[in-house]
């Protein structure tokens, strides 16, 4: 019994040993797997186990909700592969991985891929793999790889490709204006020097519609002058320009200086309240505020135009704001007016090439980051706003 | 040669129009005895060589700033190295289609340069250079 007893208790023991050992060593696994899908989990990661000679294949649950499957809606085999890769990127990566494993591992496995999500939009992925396990001749015969989504860093490379784009089309635009608007200026120059000559020679001429139709001509090209003239003010705004502090209450003041003659004529009457100084470009700032109070005075009513020009300060922005008791602004055209060469009046009417306030809106929003927009006053006319960041 | 003319005056624009058109307001001013056009800078360095030979030199020299090849700034820069004194014996302007500020305060900046003026010439600007520099 004795010897029984102590047989037993060896056997036990060594059983109880192994038990131990096996417990271990699931625990240590269990660490192991943690840690493996910690990580795999943790750097956006699936992983897949190719058996190569049986052409098994595992598929990972994350690598599955990568692509926006549960784990049981895929089956675990090449063929949930080869259906979901990109077709165009199949080739090359079977071509890379027949080079991965006919050069026994020496030539790395890795291939950014795309694969088509559930939802029908690409995920991009950097596949990669390695043999892991070789038969008794040494061929490979177990691959394990990874997939890594890689669509988030796709997509920011093509935002900010598309922002260097956008960047560089805006230069070359400007550029082009610029151009153009100088080029064009130069024939037109020539044309209204020989209108000049022409209109001397035939002051006289005995068909009075000579000089006549010589007066269109001329109007026409000093129109158009006037009109590349805008356009090339309006690419140069902003152009080597430097921030400073601007004193607003400065500026109305040379603003009104300038347009003294045009204030008296139409017996106008500005009030200013007590404007700040702000961070802004002092030349542009100027054209601004002279175009908002030229326009004023030009789009009058039959009353004497009465213009407050002030400011407030509210959440972040000072907002800028000049009235007027004109003939207002159409609600329906409030967005347009901003827009280059846009003109709500026939040029008998009113003169203008079009491009104030399109220069008010380039200085204030691409120059400030400020907001430009027009209300109706509440008697009549318009209220004119802009706002400039603290 | 009569005392209420300029002797010599020389155009440089590279479009032959408006060095027609120069000559044409230039020559109704009744200010300027001999107008001679060229159509680029380097033709303008040629032409003022000949002139030191034949010891003339223009009164009034008018540079269009937009030209291919050497340009107006360029001219004036290759004039003063190679032309040393000339500066006092001519009056010098720039031609400009833009009024470009840059060309302004250029112009301004310049001890070579006298002025800017926009184009198209005209019979005033010329009549007022023949006033103010030469008591015309």
């Amino acid at each position: 019994m004795k010897e029984e007893v102590s047989v037993r208790t060896k056997a036990d023991d060594i059983v109880d040993e192994l038990r131990r050992e096996l417990e271990e060593v699931k625990v240590k696994l269990k660490e192991k797997e943690a840690l493996f899908n910690s990580i795999t989990e943790s750097t956006l990661a699936g992983y897949w186990i190719w058996q190569i000679k049986e052409n098994a294949m595992f598929i990972s649950p994350h690598l599955k909700a990568m692509l926006g499957y549960k784990d049981e809606e895929l089956e675990n085999s090449v063929d949930t592969i080869n259906k979901l890769m990109h077709p165009s990127d199949l080739p090359d990566t079977y071509s890379l991985l027949g080079k991965h494993i006919e050069s026994n591992g020496k030539i790395p496995f890795e291939i950014e891929v795309r694969y088509k999500h559930k939802e029908g939009s690409i995920v991009w992925v950097i596949c990669s793999g390695n043999i892991v396990k070789r038969d008794e001749q040494g061929n490979p015969s177990v691959m394990i790889g990874c997939h890594l989504d890689n669509t988030d860093l796709k997509k920011a490379e093509g935002v900010k490709k598309y922002a260097e784009e956008l960047e560089r089309k805006n230069v070359e635009m400007e550029q082009f204006a610029y151009v153009a608007s100088h080029d064009l200026q130069e024939p037109l120059h020539t044309i209204q020097g020989f209108i000049g000559l022409l209109s001397t020679l035939l002051r006289d001429h005995p068909d009075k519609e000579v000089p006549q139709y010589l007066n269109f001509i001329n109007q026409a090209s000093l129109r158009m002058s006037s009109l590349i003239k805008g356009l090339l003010e309006y690419s140069r705004i902003g152009k080597e320009a430097l921030m400073s502090k601007v004193d607003c209450n400065v500026i109305l003041k040379e603003v009104e200086a300038d347009l003294d003659r045009w204030i008296k004529e139409s017996n106008a009457k500005i009030e200013v309240g007590e404007l700040p100084s702000v961070m802004g470009y002092d030349m542009e700032l100027r054209i601004v505020f002279q175009n908002l109070i030229s326009n004023a005075l030009k789009f009058r009513s039959k009353e004497p135009p009465l213009i407050k020009v002030s400011a407030v300060k509210d959440e972040g922005y000072w907002k800028f704001s000049v009235a007027d008791n004109g003939i207002g602004v159409d609600p329906q055209f409030s967005e347009k007016i901003f827009k280059l060469y846009q003109r709500l009046h026939r040029k008998e009417e009113y003169e203008g090439n079009g491009l104030g306030l399109a220069q008010c809106h380039k200085i204030v929003t691409e120059l400030h980051s400020g907001r430009i927009w027009v209300e109706p006053n509440n008697a009549r006319g318009s209220i004119f706003n802009f706002s400039i960041p603290l | 040669m009569d005392s209420k003319q300029l002797d010599l005056v020389l155009l440089i624009d590279d479009d032959e129009v408006v060095n027609t058109l120069n000559k044409i307001i230039l020559r109704q001013t009744g200010l300027v005895k001999d107008i001679q056009a060229v159509k680029s800078g380097s033709e303008g360095l040629q032409e003022l060589a000949n002139y030191q030979k034949e010891d003339r030199w223009p009164a009034l020299i008018f540079v269009d700033i937009n030209m291919p090849g050497i340009d107006g700034w360029e001219f004036i820069k290759l004039m003063g190295e190679q032309f040393k004194g000339f500066k006092g014996k001519s009056i010098i302007n720039m031609l400009s289609s833009s009024l470009d500020p840059r060309d302004k305060e250029k112009a301004n900046k310049s001890t070579l340069v006298d002025g800017i003026i926009s184009k198209p010439l005209s019979h005033e600007v010329v009549i007022d250079l023949c006033e103010k520099y030469y008591d015309l």
